[in-house]
């Protein structure tokens, strides 16, 4: 008995001591026996430096929360990045696709959505998903969505209450459903706060901007 | 070639919700039934399936593989407690299944299936069926079937095809030529002899839960002669609960004398652990502008000099993602980088990294990346990309086929061009860590490991030459116990494998090699030294495989002495000069077909077939069976050489990118006739997913 404790625990510490130049087994070996040890992305160093903003997200599903940091802005599109190196693709706070987290959410068209909810009217709106699978392969999914205006709520973040606006947006098709929700600053007309569904792998994110200190 | 496998999968999801019922239990056996009968039900297409089932002196432990909609086949090891040599021997056995669903299930008619049990083992369990099953009010299962060999046992009568002919009455002995017969096909016996009727109901409660009740055919006569079995009743009852992982649990009254239980798993290959994977996001595309005010990008007055250079800062962003960048040039407008992925399962992924690296870092007039895949320093494929696409579809809903249908994939030249990287060569990789090796079926001890450390070293002289080197320290298992002395008549090229397994360290390879590219669309290769742990020798190898092609054709040829049983720098006085020609093609489907004609280890002139079904993700399937000169009593045990083999890519188990597979061969039975010799890098496997079949098979990946 004694013997193959022995024995086990040369084996673990083996795997544990393991190391390469040519693959990444081993960091997956070790990342299985110590989760939780895994290393900010190097690339967040220079954001965090230079002070980018910021913004809270949270996933129940997983029970993962965290900060992203804004990682660039291109044609109106905003990067997310956190700490473990997955993204958020976001176009005026409304989620487009993500990275890193499990879902492949590749990227959406949400033109008409985003539309009806800055608008502040109600309306139905399409929205396209485009979902890479777990054998490598993309697929395009349709909803149709039905947009309220469900009045005037006080979004507090940062300990600061903002007025805001709550939209509701109910999408569905054959076999999918969901309900994505945002708070819409009454001031900017900008998405402060949401409740987003990212996919049936991971469901839903929740995101809150944080104000800039 | 460039199907839009977007579409493709809509569709087919969508014909996925309306799809007729499908098998929601597997029997005893392994495969969609009862508890011992079969249904005519199959499993979803692709599925893999593992059982494992006990009852009364008896453990059946299966693999089904649904080869095709409407085929699939079975794997089986069973044991049978002292059924041998008057009661003090246990039977090991496998068994191969086979089953054809001839008609599906409609409104308004049943599914009809065909079947063989066992049919190339020693026979125990052989046995065919032709059968019907239909639902009524989605919930109840109806079977009933005709069984011929062990599956009429019970109230067996005349059989009806005999007005085929009288040849269909008797049956022959099955495994009339003892040990030595095993593992030959028994086309004698299939459909011959006395027939039985045998039947059931399934009756799915909800979702998870279902109950089952079967007359069975099979009287287990051998095992109640033998007395390890008592059979007091036709009739078998049983309950299965299926977990929402895949993972089913069931228990059985049978035969009215012993209770059972069971516990399978099912999944399918084309769902990796998660749908996107958990690795690193690629760096978002910058603006342009952004990019020009990179340092390195600024014109020569105004720029600091002391700053790292464009090559730099590139070799290290790409190291960032995982790829090593081992040549770059610039000519106008045009970059071309060359790398080694040696991190992302589908090049397609390495693809879209670099060239997002290349988007970020290179100067905004540079307007066309090409990037080179090269694996040690052997330019293999390219692909062209205009910059401004990699902008315009980075977000766009249809971004991966776009992107597909743009890029220019073509053979790479021949040499790494302008110029390689600083550092880039002579390169060292290096790999410690553990190790593990299997044995089965051995009936001393059916499972046997061995678990060690070992230490790998590849040393890039120049682009194509490479020293290597991998040395094993066993620390853990009882491989080495293994105490079976090969009977082979043939020289002992591989079934000797127990007496390698016996040292403290061991060289397992040491070896110099060399791969160029000798024209377009060719690759060769040169390795000395002591290619695998039982030969030492030389080995050359061509092939041509253009870049586009569903065929490649190759040619090896090897002149190799057998090491010593120590595994160090010893020869025995056994050499031979072996080698093949192999041909290659990819089928529609999925399925990748292999066919290697020439000479053997033991001098043995033959051929071995292979099928594969390769899923996009890299996840592999398949068998194989090797024909050579050997007669089948030369050959002994299992009559021929035959298994099936297992490639599981890590990514598809970690979520995390990873260009490793962990591949598993199940052979029956390891004999000396038809054996081949297992040199590194073999051309086709080395090049394979550098070219384009597998590119864009795997597009999907390229904005991931």
């Amino acid at each position: 008995m004694k013997l193959q404790l022995l024995t086990l625990a040369a084996a673990v510490t083996l795997v544990l001591t393991s190391c390469t130049n040519t693959s990444d087994d081993f960091d997956q070996i070790s990342d299985i026996l110590r989760p939780g040890h895994q290393q900010p992305v190097a690339r967040s160093g220079p954001l965090i430096r230079a002070n980018v903003p910021r913004m809270q997200v949270s996933f129940p599903e997983t029970e993962l929360a965290g900060v992203t940091l804004l990682e660039g802005t291109r044609d109106g599109i905003d990067t997310w990045l956190s700490a473990d190196g997955g993204t958020l693709i976001m176009q005026r706070g409304m989620l487009l696709g993500s990275r890193g987290f499990g879902q492949g959410l590749l990227t959406s068209d949400v033109s008409q959505s985003l539309k009806i909810v800055l608008s502040g009217h109600g309306g139905t709106a399409h929205r396209f998903h485009t979902y890479l699978n777990g054998n490598n392969e993309t697929n395009t999914r349709t909803y149709i969505c039905q947009i309220e205006n469900r009045g005037p709520r006080t979004a507090t973040i940062g300990g600061i209450a903002i007025d805001a606006r709550l939209m509701a947006e109910d999408c569905q098709n054959l076999d999918q459903q969901f309900l994505n929700l945002y708070w819409v600053s009454s001031a900017n007309n900008q998405i402060v706060q949401s409740r987003q569904w990212l996919g049936d792998f991971i469901g839903v994110v929740n995101t809150r901007v944080i104000p800039r200190s | 070639m460039r199907i839009n496998v977007g579409l493709v999968a809509a569709v087919i999801g969508g014909l996925g919700w309306c799809s007729p019922a499908l098998a929601q239990s597997l029997s005893t056996y392994g495969t969609p039934g009862l508890i011992d009968m079969p249904t005519a039900e199959v499993l979803p297409d692709g599925s893999l399936a593992m059982t494992t089932s006990g009852f009364q002196n008896t453990n059946r432990n299966t693999l089904t593989f649904q080869m095709v909609p409407w085929v699939y086949g079975s794997f089986r090891y069973s044991y049978i407690r002292d059924f041998d040599a008057g009661g003090t021997r246990s039977r090991y056995d496998r068994s191969f299944d086979i089953h054809f669903q001839l008609r599906e299930e409609t409104k308004n008619g049943p599914a009809l299936a065909l079947g063989l049990r066992d049919f190339g083992g020693t026979g125990n369990y052989a046995g065919e069926y032709i059968v019907a099953s239909k639902t009524f009010a989605d919930r109840v299962v109806v079977t009933g079937g005709m069984g011929w060999g062990r599956l009429a046992g019970r109230n067996s009568f005349s059989n009806p095809l005999g007005v085929f002919g009288n040849r269909f009455k008797t049956r022959p002995a099955s495994n009339a030529g003892g040990i030595g017969g095993t593992g030959k096909l028994d086309f004698g016996n299939w459909f011959r002899g006395d027939a039985a009727l045998f039947g059931g109901v399934r009756w799915d409660v909800n979702e998870r839960l279902s109950l089952l009740a079967e007359y069975s055919s099979d009287t287990y006569e051998q095992e109640v002669d033998r007395g390890v079995f008592e059979q007091n009743s036709p009739f078998n009852f049983g309950v299965t609960y299926r977990f929402k992982n895949g993972a089913a649990l069931s228990g059985y009254y049978m035969y009215g004398s012993t209770f059972g239980a069971q516990l399978s798993y099912v999944f399918d290959p084309r769902k990796a652990v998660t749908p996107g994977g958990q690795g690193e996001a690629a760096p978002m595309l910058q603006p342009l502008d952004r990019v020009a005010l990179a340092s390195w990008n600024l014109p020569d007055d105004q720029r600091d000099h002391s700053g790292p250079s464009v090559d730099q800062v590139l070799q290290a962003r790409m190291l960032d993602q995982g790829l090593r960048l081992v040549g770059y040039s610039l000519d106008g407008t045009k970059a071309t980088v060359s790398i080694e992925n040696n991190h992302f399962g589908a090049n397609a992924q390495a693809l879209g990294r670099a060239a997002r690296v290349m988007g970020n870092t290179l100067d905004p007039q540079v307007s066309e990346f090409t990037i080179i895949l090269v694996r040690q320093g052997v330019p293999i494929t390219s692909v062209q990309t205009a910059r401004s696409d990699l902008t315009e579809l980075e977000t766009d809903i249809d971004g991966a086929w776009k992107s597909l249908a743009r890029a220019r994939i073509d053979d790479a030249p021949l040499l790494l061009q302008g110029g390689t990287v600083d550092d880039a060569f002579p390169h060292f990789g290096y790999r410690f860590g553990p190790y593990t090796r299997f044995s089965f079926f051995d009936p001393d001890q059916p499972f046997r490991y061995e678990l060690g450390a070992e230490v790998q070293a590849d040393y890039v002289v120049r682009p194509g030459l490479t020293l290597s080197a991998t040395l094993q320290a066993p620390i853990i298992g009882n491989l080495a116990d293994a105490t079976r002395v090969s009977n082979s008549v043939l020289h002992h090229v591989r079934s000797d494998w127990a007496l390698y397994a016996k040292t403290d360290y061991r060289i397992t390879t040491m070896t110099a090699e060399y791969l160029w590219r000798p024209r377009p669309d060719f690759f060769a290769r040169v390795t000395g030294g002591y290619l695998e742990e039982m030969y030492g020798g030389i080995s050359a190898e061509l092939l041509w495989y253009p870049v586009g092609s569903r065929l490649a054709l190759g040619g090896e040829i090897n002149y190799v002495q057998q090491r010593d049983f120590d595994m160090l720098f010893g020869f025995q006085d056994y050499s031979v000069l072996t080698g093949h020609a192999s041909a290659y093609y990819d089928l529609p489907g999925e399925y990748q077909a292999q066919v290697d004609v020439g000479r053997y280890l033991a001098g043995d002139i033959g051929a071995t077939f292979a099928l594969d079904r390769v899923f996009n993700n890299g996840f592999k399937v398949g068998a194989f069976f090797t024909l050579t000169d050997v007669s089948t009593d030369d050959f002994g045990e299992g009559s021929f050489d035959k298994g099936i083999r297992i490639e599981i890519p890590i990514a598809w188990m970690t979520g995390k990118p990873s260009r490793g597979t962990m591949t598993q061969v199940i052979r029956p039975v390891l004999r000396d006739g038809g054996a081949r010799l297992n040199v590194r890098n073999r051309l086709f496997d080395y090049t394979q997913n550098e070219r384009a079949g597998r590119l864009t098979g795997q597009w999907g990946r390229y904005f991931r």
